[in-house]
């Protein structure tokens, strides 16, 4: 490791700015986490906060060396620096800023590097606070880097490194008033966007303007409190880009909206209880099912520095978080309630539902029946909704929760039940065919003049056979969290914590024929007559009638009796190999006629009678509904062989045993199986000494066991040890949602110090 | 990097804490804003981070609480700071409202406060003289770090010379189980 000349400047600028400056307090934090596994999972990365202040300065660098980082970007020297100053009234900051206005459906900056997003800006803020009013001006360049397949360089996607990076220069204000319980304020933001595209075989990006203007207002009550949030957004695209007409280009500008209502109750029986309900209604965008997360193509909707609440509870248990979809900040409607509540000296109980959907219903447009182009084209409703959808194109999600928690003498308990429904993907696919017959609404040159069309006379043949496929992923649960802690005093006290889901998720499948497969009725029979199946002897792939011989010939007369001894070389009167025939495959051997089975029983072998398959499956289908199924996610193996059995439900357990010795250190040990593997690649199980171990005791098979350790040096110093296997999967945080890949066999030690 | 790494490991134990917080400003649960240092008033102070999605902290608060009201008359004060970011920050007043919390509640909806004074963990709580010195650090909580925290505000306490009643956590545990539930707002 090389500190760089540069870095060095900074600390020594830093050093001497302390000694220069009287009464002034230094300190500062750090980091490390390194990572190791055997399937590759490895990083190495170093934080380092450093800080100087006095009464009214304050400067903060932030140094990170890391090669690779647990996810994003390498780097090693200065990562973040900024310079306040505060008065009376007056904040001035320069540097790296994070702001929130409100909450956060203009402006929401933070920097979270469990999901690697750091959407803060590096320019100037400027505030000003009074008694009854604050102002904040900011401006400067964003730039936030993302993780996406949408952009060229998708096929060589890393899951832990950034491929997309977008920049914003940033304006804006906000200006908040207070009067007594009431709150008021009104903000504008203005983003010049430089968006990378997809322009051929090389990056290129356009120029947009994105202006977001908005409004809020509280009320803090005794017994109610109150947030109503506004914003709209108006997105200006270059004229060059084209208009709406292109559909995988759609600039809309739209409206967001956030509402919050706490009421507690102060009337017995309910004293102490609350409810609270949100309620979120961002529609910014709309954008189709097959688009949703596209925000390389569909330029309006790249806003990372608008994080507004997501509605949606947030879990402590990991098997119901994993469950949390990711949230649509462009296009959503939903709410939340949870009332919560102390019953008797039991404890207190929360009820929480939440349910949500995207804002508007989409369809895909019929083929065009007359030239038979294969429409990708989507329609929405445009209608704006206050509540969410149920229907499956608008990716309805719904979660019921209850839980019971509180002390019994020195145990602490926590008992909880979810259920959780959701569709995280609708695909909507159309083909169409002709019938080759003419029907009543099509059109027809009356050759004869009849008025009426007859056989023979051309008509318009429409594209009238549809097929429509209709797919869309579910995904159905119930989860049971449980957490048991008991004080065992001296400081010495266990935790038992215990999760179990039953999991189903698939794929619904429904396809549908507007009307029957077209086919050529041959022999009149008024139904599609497959070919006969026949033994293909010399695998020419056609059935081979027997190849005529002298003998043949002679049956039908072309021999004469007296000619039948040139022939037949020996005499016997009967056709012998290696007697004259015609040889029709060319082989140079006589072929006996291929065996066949004769479906029809008219003594001859039957070709097929044509057939438009339109769905492949090798057999005429009548128009309706001819798939209506579900395929399940999950599979077990048969016994010792390879063969995959589905299962409709996943059993997931996750259990963990911790002892703890305060304040000096905790050891846990936690174990997750699954009683389904999921359609997919499986990463290669390693085995390592301590799932040895535990497999004199219990069967290993598809379970993740870790061990964690966690020492307090000292009151600043703290090192966590982890060592084992980790299951992979979704996380989400603020709204954003990451795919963590497994940690197979390996250890995680994080030190963290402050200074 | 793996050099940088072995040495942060073996030095960092040895390095010292941060003397003073700064005088920050903070948005208080109620909207309205205030200076860190308007709560050190009166006396000394603990300031300490959580969440609503964070469990430990949930379990220390409720000692918290305890701490506040027998130590308040001394002019001993207790700021918690919330970090719930926008998606579970309406979730805080009803929770503090609901457990009848009575110390002071701020907001950091994006963890700015929580980094200025360097939170890595959460809970993690900060004795604070009324100078605005760092006393005390704690991260992270399992049963039985109340007691720690306890004997932190009783040394400044005693080191100041002011004069408090005595708290058995056994005790007066023992006697809010016997309590009916009362939560008065």
């Amino acid at each position: 490791m090389v500190i760089t000349f540069r870095n060095t400047a900074l600390l020594s600028i830093i050093l001497f700015m302390s000694s220069l400056v009287a009464q002034i307090s230094t300190g500062g934090d750090a980091s490390l986490k390194f990572g190791e596994s055997k399937n590759n999972f490895n990083y190495s990365e170093v934080l380092l906060n450093m800080n100087v202040s006095n009464d009214y300065l304050t400067t903060w660098f932030q140094f990170e060396f890391s090669d690779p980082p647990e996810i994003g970007l390498t780097q090693n020297g200065l990562r973040k620096f900024r310079i306040d100053y505060a008065a009376d009234n007056i904040e001035l900051s320069v540097g790296d800023i994070y702001k929130i206005w409100g909450r956060g459906l203009i402006l929401n900056q933070f920097d979270d590097q469990d999901v690697d997003l750091d959407n803060g800006y590096r320019g100037l803020s400027f505030g000003l606070i009074e008694n009854d009013y604050t102002m904040n001006l900011i401006a400067g360049l964003s730039n936030v880097s993302s993780i996406t397949s949408d952009f060229m360089y998708g096929l060589d996607l890393d899951l832990r490194v950034p491929n997309y990076f977008p920049k914003h220069s940033l304006f804006g204000g906000d200006l908040e008033f207070f009067r007594g319980p009431f709150s008021f304020a009104t903000s504008f933001l203005q983003s010049r966007e430089n968006h990378p595209i997809n322009a051929g075989m090389q990056p290129d990006s356009v120029n947009i303007i994105h202006r977001i203007h908005g409004m809020r207002g509280g009320y803090e009550g005794n017994s109610l409190s109150g947030y109503v949030e506004l914003a709209n957004k108006l997105t200006l695209l270059p004229s060059s880009l084209g208009s709406d007409d292109n559909d995988d280009f759609r600039p809309y500008n739209g409206t967001s909206l956030f509402a919050n209502l706490n009421y507690y109750i102060n009337t017995f029986p309910f004293t102490g209880w609350s409810l609270m309900m949100e309620y979120k209604n961002y529609n910014t965008t709309k954008i189709n099912p097959d688009q949703r997360n596209n925000y390389v193509n569909n330029y309006d909707m790249n806003l990372i520095f608008t994080q507004p609440p997501t509605v949606i509870r947030e879990h402590s248990s990991v098997l119901l978080a994993r469950l949390i979809p990711q949230v649509n900040f462009n296009d959503e409607v939903g709410y939340q309630f949870s009332l919560v509540g102390p019953v008797s000296d039991l404890g207190y109980f929360t009820l929480n539902y939440q349910a949500a959907s995207r804002t508007s219903l989409w369809s895909k447009e019929f083929p065009d029946s007359v030239n038979a182009l294969f429409s990708s084209k989507w329609t929405s409703d445009s209608s704006v909704t206050f509540l969410p959808y149920s229907d499956d194109v608008a990716f309805p999600y719904n979660e019921l929760y209850v839980e019971m928690e509180g002390y019994i003498n020195k145990l602490r308990y926590q008992l909880g039940l979810g259920f959780t429904n959701k569709i995280s993907e609708y695909h909507s696919l159309y083909s169409s065919a002709q019938n080759n017959i003419w029907d009543t609404n099509e059109s027809f040159t009356d050759l004869n003049n009849n008025g009426v069309w007859d056989t023979g006379e051309p008509f318009n043949d429409l594209y009238s056979i549809v097929n429509e496929r209709l797919e869309n992923k579910y995904t159905s649960a119930i989860t049971v969290p449980t957490l048991f802690n008991y004080n065992l005093g001296n400081g010495l006290s266990i935790d038992l914590k215990y999760e179990y889901q039953r999991l189903k998720s698939g794929i619904d499948y429904n396809f549908t024929l507007s009307s029957d497969e077209y086919f050529e009725d041959l022999d009149g029979d008024g139904i599609w007559d497959m070919a006969e199946l026949f033994v293909d002897d010399n695998d020419n792939g056609v059935w081979d009638d027997s190849e005529d011989t002298w003998y043949d010939w002679w049956l039908n007369g072309w021999l004469t009796d007296d000619q039948v001894p040139d022939y037949d070389t020996n005499g016997n009167g009967v056709y012998d190999v290696g007697e004259q025939f015609s040889d029709a495959d060319g082989d140079g051997e006589w072929d006996p006629a291929e065996s066949f089975t004769d479906l029809d029983g008219d003594g001859v072998w039957d070709d097929g009678e044509i057939l438009d398959d339109m769905n492949n499956d090798g057999a005429w289908t009548p128009k309706g509904t001819y798939v209506d199924s579900t395929r399940s996610n999950f599979y077990v193996y048969d016994g010792d062989s390879e063969k995959k059995l589905a299962r409709e439900f996943q059993n997931n357990h996750m259990l963990t045993i911790g002892v703890g010795k305060s304040p000096y250190w905790s050891l846990s040990l936690t174990i997750e199986s699954s009683s389904a593997y999921e359609y997919g690649p499986q990463p290669l199980s390693i085995s390592n000494p301590l799932e040895d171990l535990l497999g004199n005791f219990m069967d290993m098979e598809n379970k993740w066991v870790a061990l964690d350790l966690m020492i307090n040096i000292n009151s600043n110093t703290r090192l966590d040890l982890m060592y084992g296997t980790l299951r992979g999967g979704v996380i989400c945080s603020n709204g954003i949602c990451r795919y963590v890949e497994p940690f197979d066999d390996g250890f995680k030690l994080t030190l963290t110090s402050v200074f | 990097m793996k050099k940088l790494i072995l040495i942060f490991a073996l030095i960092s134990p040895f390095l010292s804490a941060q003397d003073k917080v700064p005088n920050m400003r903070l948005k208080m649960i109620n909207g309205k804003y205030a200076k860190l240092y308007d709560f050190l008033k009166d006396g000394p102070m603990i300031i300490d981070f959580w969440a609503t999605w964070c469990e430990p902290c949930k379990k220390q608060m409720r000692y918290l609480d305890l701490f506040y009201n027998h130590f308040k008359p001394t002019g001993f004060n207790i700021l918690t700071v919330n970090t719930d970011s926008p998606k579970s920050m309406s979730k805080v007043k009803p929770y503090v409202r609901t457990k009848g919390f009575e110390f002071n509640v701020a907001v950091d909806p994006n963890s700015q406060v929580k980094k200025r004074l360097k939170v890595q963990e959460m809970p993690t709580t900060i004795l604070i003289d009324q100078d605005g010195t760092i006393l005390y650090r704690h991260k992270g909580y399992v049963p039985g770090d109340e007691v720690g925290i306890l004997k932190a505000i009783t040394d400044i306490l005693d080191k100041k010379g002011i004069e408090y009643a005595p708290l058995d956590l056994d005790k007066v545990q023992a006697i809010k189980k016997k309590e009916k539930l009362k939560i008065d707002f």
